[in-house]
């Protein structure tokens, strides 16, 4: 017998009893949940919804669209949390919604109507970026508090800190760097998923 | 599937999803190519659904009037049924209603007397057994046709694509995705807009390298990011192939439509299976225990068989390629999850409504690989004699159902006996049903259904078969 079919026969043989329980999976948050959490941490007025980067005001986006990102449903028998298991759907909506949010909020320099107050006194010094005063933990830190609070641990912050303040985005304009790390917070499974 | 030193890592996880007759492989998608090759003999997979329980005596298993003028069916066509032969010397009884499906009658074979469960009635038990083979549900056997098998040259990004609801608890099912045309074709827009989703880039590479290592654990966040990552290696080749397979499709019906996106999706390689959920304008007294609802059978019949019969010919006219047509590469099922009862004990014949019978089915398949035009198994009942077995009284003592006749395998045709006692192995059970899907698809035998708790597989109707 080969190694490799030694080897599935050894995984097989393990992975049955392991095999006879699903796994339990943190799912998405959902649309409606996350649209409120950028709303309330991140926006001038409730009034701004992430659907409209996705088709909101389209006649399928409530019954089709948000269906796929993650809601409570009734089957008819059964009332339960629906298309919320990530997959490679749900996650390309995501990546439009935030793609499109995300470019909104590096205009934060030049078009301060999209967020609030807050937010952008505390991401302001990043408008500075790529200047070395700019490129800064504590800059990096309020940006990511905003956004994330602290819903994640401290080694997420740590990872995408240390990626941002790395040579991948050392001379990168600052709505770039606003773009693309505002991005990666709101792609984070910290973010997006129910704990 | 024999290994040998070129097997490739795609049949290897194959091998071990075979044999461990699970579905979930926590990594799977470096088996992806971001290029798909139409295969040389595809096959793919359409389930049909009416939700609520059919009432089979007003498609392929009628009564004749003379069992209602005895009271013991109701019939709310006032008409007598005619002879539907089957091409291997099956026959049944059939109501007008289902004249539209004439055309299409070497396309697909019926399936009568097929037992479901000698005790639980339940719509989502019946959908539960029907769809993972337990009543309390489990793994749906759908992303089988996509994820095991040796026939499959490429496993699809997507198990399925659903239009509608299964009342059903399933656990393997988050690439099955509840999507319509119109929704495919915002997301195709907004994709075109959107910068690409370019794994490469350092910036997505960076989140994806994040979600992995969260999904590193064994609890149900660990879980949740890991399927992330997966589904992050995924999304830039369902946006590739989405970009090419969302069109403007001209069907004027929201199957029509659905059957058209199906096609695409098949041809570029997004999704092996469908499932289509027929809901809405008659269709909600589907499960009709009262009278006025089962009044409304023959319309609710009428409106189920134009529909299908559409679904046939939006398969058949619809190309798959220069040779084949949709429906020459698709095998199509259509079911509910169970039958009714003759009448409701208590009521008059011409005023009564139907319970749950999970003694009967009848299911149709079609297309490829299945062999058409044929009319498999029967129900007894079948006269106003009502001669029917101590095995069927002792499961129906109000005598209201019909059951399912005892199959004989090896010549695959009904037996007129009458047993004393009930024997699951001696019927066309939905596992046999199942089981016969699953050779036409190349599901190994460990993973097929027993008809008893722990028996052996149940036996496949290989009549069936091409």
């Amino acid at each position: 017998m080969k190694p490799l079919k030694l080897m599935a026969l050894g995984l097989l043989v393990s992975s049955v009893a392991a095999a006879e329980v699903a796994a339990p999976m943190a799912g998405f948050r959902g649309f409606v949940e996350t649209d409120q959490t950028v709303n309330q941490r991140l926006l001038r007025s409730p009034k701004t919804s992430l659907g409209t980067y996705v088709g909101e005001g389209t006649k399928d986006f409530d019954t089709a669209l948000l269906e796929l990102m993650g809601v409570y449903k009734s089957t008819g028998l059964t009332t339960g949390y629906q298309n919320a298991q990530p997959n490679g759907v749900n996650l390309l909506l995501w990546y439009l919604v935030f793609s499109g949010f995300s470019e909104d909020f590096g205009k934060l320099c030049e078009d301060s109507s999209l967020l609030n107050d807050e937010t952008l006194t505390l991401a302001k010094p990043l408008c500075a970026w790529p200047a070395a005063s700019a490129r800064t933990e504590e800059n990096l830190e309020a940006l990511w508090l905003q956004v994330m609070r602290y819903d994640a641990p401290i080694e997420e912050y740590q990872a995408w800190r240390d990626f941002f303040l790395g040579p991948e985005f050392e001379k990168v304009s600052h709505q770039e760097l606003l773009q693309s790390a505002s991005f990666a917070i709101f792609m984070n499974p910290y973010f997006l998923l129910r704990k | 599937m024999e290994l040998d030193s070129n097997t490739s890592r795609r049949d290897f996880v194959r091998m071990l999803v075979a044999g461990i007759g699970a579905l979930y492989i926590p990594r799977w998608s470096w088996a992806f190519s971001n290029v798909h090759k139409p295969e040389a003999d595809p096959h793919f997979f359409l389930q049909i659904f009416v939700q609520g329980g059919l009432d089979p005596s007003y498609f392929f298993d009628a009564r004749p009037l003379e069992m209602t003028a005895a009271g013991k069916i109701q019939n709310y066509t006032g008409e007598d049924p005619q002879v539907w032969k089957g091409a291997n010397g099956g026959q049944c009884l059939a109501t007008k209603i289902m004249d539209p499906l004439l055309p299409f009658k070497d396309k697909f074979s019926i399936l009568n007397g097929v037992v479901m469960s000698s005790s639980l009635d339940g719509h989502d038990q019946c959908e539960n057994l029907m769809l993972t083979g337990d009543a309390f549900g489990g793994e749906s056997f759908v992303p089988s046709f996509n994820r095991v098998g040796s026939q499959r040259k490429e496993e699809m990004p997507l198990d399925a694509i659903q239009s509608g609801t299964l009342f059903a608890n399933l656990n393997n099912v988050s690439r099955i995705i509840p999507l319509s045309s119109a929704s495919a074709a915002i997301i195709a827009e907004k994709l075109k807009k959107s910068k690409p989703f370019d794994l490469k880039s350092p910036l997505l590479n960076f989140l994806h390298a994040r979600m992995e290592k969260n999904g590193g654990g064994k609890g149900r966040f660990s879980n949740g990011s890991l399927a992330m990552a997966e589904g992050f290696e995924t999304s830039p080749i369902i946006s590739e192939r989405l970009l090419k397979a969302s069109g403007d499709f001209k069907a004027t019906t929201e199957e029509g439509k659905f059957v058209e996106m199906l096609g695409s999706f098949f041809l570029n390689g997004i999704t092996r299976c469908g499932i289509l959920s027929l809901a809405g304008n008659d269709l909600s007294n589907v499960d009709c225990h009262d009278a006025a609802s089962a009044k409304k059978m023959p319309a609710m019949a009428k409106e189920v068989v134009t529909r299908v019969s559409n679904i046939f010919k939006g398969l058949q006219d619809t190309p798959y390629d220069a040779n084949r047509s949709l429906l020459d590469v698709t095998t199509v099922m259509f079911a509910s999850e169970f039958s009714r009862t003759m009448r409701i004990t208590g009521s008059k014949i011409d005023e009564t409504g139907t319970n749950h019978n999970a003694l009967n089915n009848s299911i149709w398949l079609g297309g490829k690989g299945i062999r058409g035009g044929c009319v498999f198994g029967a129900s007894d009942g079948t006269d106003a004699k009502m001669e029917l077995s101590a095995a069927h009284k002792a499961v129906d003592s109000e005598m209201v159902k019909i059951m399912g006749k005892p199959f004989d395998f090896t010549n695959g045709i009904p037996k007129d006996d009458l047993p004393a006692t009930y024997d699951a192995t001696h019927y066309l059970n939905i596992a046999s049903v199942m089981n016969t899907l699953f050779t036409s698809f190349d599901v190994p035998t460990a993973m097929h259904r027993s008809a008893t708790r722990n028996g052996a597989p149940a036996p496949i109707l290989k009549q069936l078969l091409i």
